[in-house]
């Protein structure tokens, strides 16, 4: 069975696939003991092509056909929403959406599959 | 159809139940030569909102019920999005090229569905078009949704973007299960 790290990558590398909007995406350290496998991925898709709305997490249901038996979310941002998330994460600005104990992780690389 | 018994469910089931109800009237009315063209699309709009909705609440469970109902940007921010991974979900050794040029439909037929919403932001100068109010052509002259052709409907008729409609209607499903 493949890692959570593994599962991450192959959402990603789907992402950066699909959409030629995505700049980047970030694997987010949640804090969260995974237990089950219920506790979800969580990826920041930064998107010259999405729309400034803020952060809005969307949750999706575990996928086993497609590879991804863990339920996974991904919070897609405009680069100028990312530049403000950093800034206010930075200097430890509550962010409405951003959960309380996330944190940008691990970019995760276009080609990375393992 | 209602049957007269509340239909006790969870809160990400019940807004993707009521969205397939929506979706389900948005294809009865669309064909029917006596309904204008905006009240049926009102229906594919809601359809989506609340396919949009259910997949914030499936995030965050414990969010207090309403806090997405006011907003009409999640709809332009998220339908995409969710087109893109039930893609990936139903074609996964599709060709990375076909499911771009899909990706790149998706976004153009989900804008033009949240432009049905009179709600939602966007350059209302250029697009004032609206599934619900009039909207002012200048002044003195108005244009009334009921005789309008929404260009969202010009594109329903393409089988590339009824294609994409029949993904909506296999997400919004799958949150029924």
């Amino acid at each position: 069975m493949k890692s959570r790290l593994q599962m991450a990558k192959l959402i990603a590398r789907q992402q950066y696939e699909m959409d030629e909007g995505v700049e980047a995406i970030y694997l987010v350290k949640t804090g969260a003991t995974p237990r089950n496998g219920k506790e979800p991925i969580v990826l920041l898709q930064v998107n010259r092509e999405g729309v400034a709305a803020g952060v809005l997490p969307l949750g999706f249901s575990a996928e086993p056909d497609n590879g991804i038996p863990f339920p996974y979310v991904i919070v897609d941002i405009t680069p100028e929403e990312f530049g403000s998330l950093q800034e206010a994460l930075a200097n430890h600005q509550p962010v409405k959406g951003w959960r309380v104990g996330w944190e940008v992780g691990q970019k995760l690389n276009p080609l990375a599959t393992t | 159809m209602a049957s007269g018994r509340p239909d006790l469910t969870t809160r990400v089931r019940a807004f993707a139940k009521q969205a397939r109800a929506d979706f389900d009237a948005w294809e009865m009315l669309k064909s029917h030569e006596d309904v204008a063209s905006c009240h049926a699309l009102m229906f594919l709009l809601m359809a989506c909102e609340k396919l949009c909705k259910a997949h914030l609440y499936h995030e965050n469970q414990d969010v207090e019920d309403g806090i997405y109902e006011t907003s009409h940007a999640v709809t332009s921010k998220h339908l995409n999005l969710i087109i893109e991974r039930i893609l990936k979900l139903k074609e996964p050794k599709g060709k990375t090229e076909q499911h771009r040029s899909i990706s790149r439909d998706a976004r153009k037929l989900s804008e033009e569905i949240c432009y049905l919403s009179p709600a939602v932001a966007g350059d209302r100068e250029l697009r004032p078009d609206n599934c619900e109010y009039p909207w002012r052509i200048r002044e003195g002259v108005y244009c009334v949704p009921l005789h309008y052709v929404f260009p969202c409907e010009q594109m329903l008729k393409q089988p590339k973007y009824m294609n994409i409609i029949k993904l909506i209607k296999i997400s919004i499903d799958l949150l029924c299960e």
